[in-house]
């Protein structure tokens, strides 16, 4: 091995991870002020459509919340996979340990949400939202910090995946699709009672997220306690797929 | 008899006294080669046993050797022979079959200068990012910076996206990155060959002054007079095997005959 240093494994982690996000909008005029419209934007469309079922604003800035968190386990999950296949001009180079960039790409996720949960902070100014504000901003990075452990965990084992069956990456779009209507963001968790997907929507992790969320936008209570399913299994996940990844990782130079 | 020509080579070459930075115990690495490929699942389905055959080729079979601390050491071959197989894996980047690789210090392979060059970044950028995956501080280059623009002599174009560089000035760029980074070990691959007369002189003088302080350099070169003049030991490999190793010289000398 050459030996590096700790303090160069952090410098290019954050190197990777500010690279990604910057690269994401070269080349473009507005530049990261993308990432602020692009929610705002979504807003707007959701604001028309809610409206349009007389949903309360309170309802709609909690659907918002619930899209919002739900792509930050979607980004982490697909920049994860993505990124070990991105950066093969760089891995067939050189060594270094290869986790710093699966975690780089994933956490990009990371810096979207924060675009997003400024939107958020001010929707929930003009929507009168009735939450306080310790608890939101807690409630929120908690929720997003679970959500993007979840997506990196599977991200481990995708990456490697990925660059043997180039079809994960399809596969994985439609799960992610699939997966956005297992999770209640779009109807009430009440609406499943007595459907046959009600067991896999009731026992989905990310659903613990959301549910956590809606206590909070709509009751003002923040339930830690439901973070601690979707955490756990998140652990494990991560912690079953980073052995993984250490022993498939030493032969992905043949894969490419 | 094979065995015994080996060892006697090996004797010749050795310095006495020196610790190996570089010990390779017989390492063998193949590779599996579908006999044909397939792009689409129908024309797999359509005859699946013309597809499932594949072919095992063996690029290194067991290769041993050792490269002394100080040294330049060559790896000269025709194509295809697994030479920057051999690289990649001193580099860590393939892992062999069988046999290991014993290393003592730290190694920074150059298998491509500007390892992680991205054209819609600057210069300035493409520095941190070049250097950092070369393994340096960022610390350490924020204080180097100046010397590494003055020394690429791009001192206008610091704030210029790297795709508006001409290539020889980007291969400029990687090279004072390259110099500066400190290890006991450099892996070379082809990278001297780049570059205008201008450069090359340049390059080759970096090159002596590793060689000055006491670095040891492997190095893989189709420049046959270049290994003769500045290695002190050259391995010749010869159909995924060792042929010889000695003098540079010497080997140089017989890899010519054998092409005759």
């Amino acid at each position: 091995m050459s030996r590096r240093s700790i303090r160069n494994y952090v410098d290019l982690f954050f190197e990777f991870f500010f690279n990604d996000f910057k690269l994401r909008y070269k080349r473009s005029y507005l530049g990261v002020l993308w990432a602020v419209f692009k929610p705002l934007f979504q807003f707007f469309i959701l604001y028309n459509v809610w409206t349009m079922f007389n949903a309360k604003a309170t309802r709609t800035i909690f659907v918002l919340i619930g899209i919002v968190l739900y792509h930050v386990f979607q980004d982490s999950l697909l920049y994860g996979m993505k990124s070990l296949y991105n950066k093969a001009h760089i891995i067939l180079k050189i060594y270094f340990p290869r986790e710093i960039v699966v975690f780089a790409a994933a956490s990009v996720s990371l810096i979207n949400f924060f675009f997003n949960f400024l939107v958020i902070m001010v929707l929930a100014v003009f929507g009168h939202l009735d939450v306080s504000w310790y608890k939101l901003v807690v409630g929120l990075w908690g929720a997003a910090f679970v959500s993007f452990l979840f997506g990196t965990a599977f991200a481990v084992w995708f990456s490697i995946w990925f660059l043997r069956f180039r079809d994960i990456q399809h596969i994985v779009d439609l799960l992610v699709y699939a997966l956005f209507w297992l999770v209640p963001v779009m109807y009430p968790l009440s609406f499943m009672k007595g459907n046959v997907l009600e067991k896999v929507v009731v026992n989905n992790p990310l659903t613990f997220i959301m549910e956590m969320m809606r206590t909070l936008v709509h009751k003002n209570i923040l339930e830690w306690s439901m973070l601690s399913r979707p955490l756990i299994i998140g652990i494990i996940v991560l912690t079953f797929g980073l052995l993984y990844f250490r022993k498939a990782v030493r032969k992905i130079a043949e894969y490419y | 008899m094979k065995g015994f020509r080996f060892k006697k080579i090996k004797r010749a070459g050795s310095k006495e006294g020196k610790i190996a930075r570089i010990q390779v115990e017989g390492i063998t690495k193949c590779f599996k080669i579908p006999a044909l490929r397939y792009d689409k699942l129908s024309e797999f389905l359509a005859a699946p046993w013309k597809y499932l055959k594949s072919r095992r080729l063996c690029v290194l079979e067991d290769i041993s050797f050792e490269v002394y601390d100080g040294e330049t050491f060559g790896i000269i071959g025709p194509n295809g022979a697994g030479k920057s197989t051999l690289l990649k894996i001193l580099a860590d980047i393939l892992i062999p079959d069988k046999g290991k690789v014993i290393k003592r210090g730290t190694l920074v392979p150059f298998l491509e200068l500007g390892v992680g060059f991205h054209p819609d970044m600057t210069v300035r950028e493409n520095v941190f990012l070049n250097g950092l995956i070369l393994g340096m501080s960022r610390k350490f280059l924020k204080e180097r910076f100046d010397d590494i623009i003055d020394f690429a002599e791009l001192r206008e174009f610091v704030d210029v996206p790297l795709k508006n560089l001409s290539s020889g000035m980007r291969v400029r760029l990687a090279f004072s990155i390259a110099f500066l980074s400190e290890a006991d070990i450099y892996l070379l691959d082809e990278v001297l060959a780049v570059g205008d007369l201008h450069f090359q002189e340049k390059s080759q003088r970096v090159l002596n002054n590793l060689r000055k302080r006491g670095k040891t350099i492997v190095v893989v070169s189709h420049n046959l007079d270049y290994i003769a003049k500045y290695a002190d030991r050259a391995l010749l490999l010869w159909d995924h095997k060792v042929k010889t190793i000695g003098p540079a010289k010497e080997v140089v000398k017989l890899y010519k005959k054998l092409y005759g």
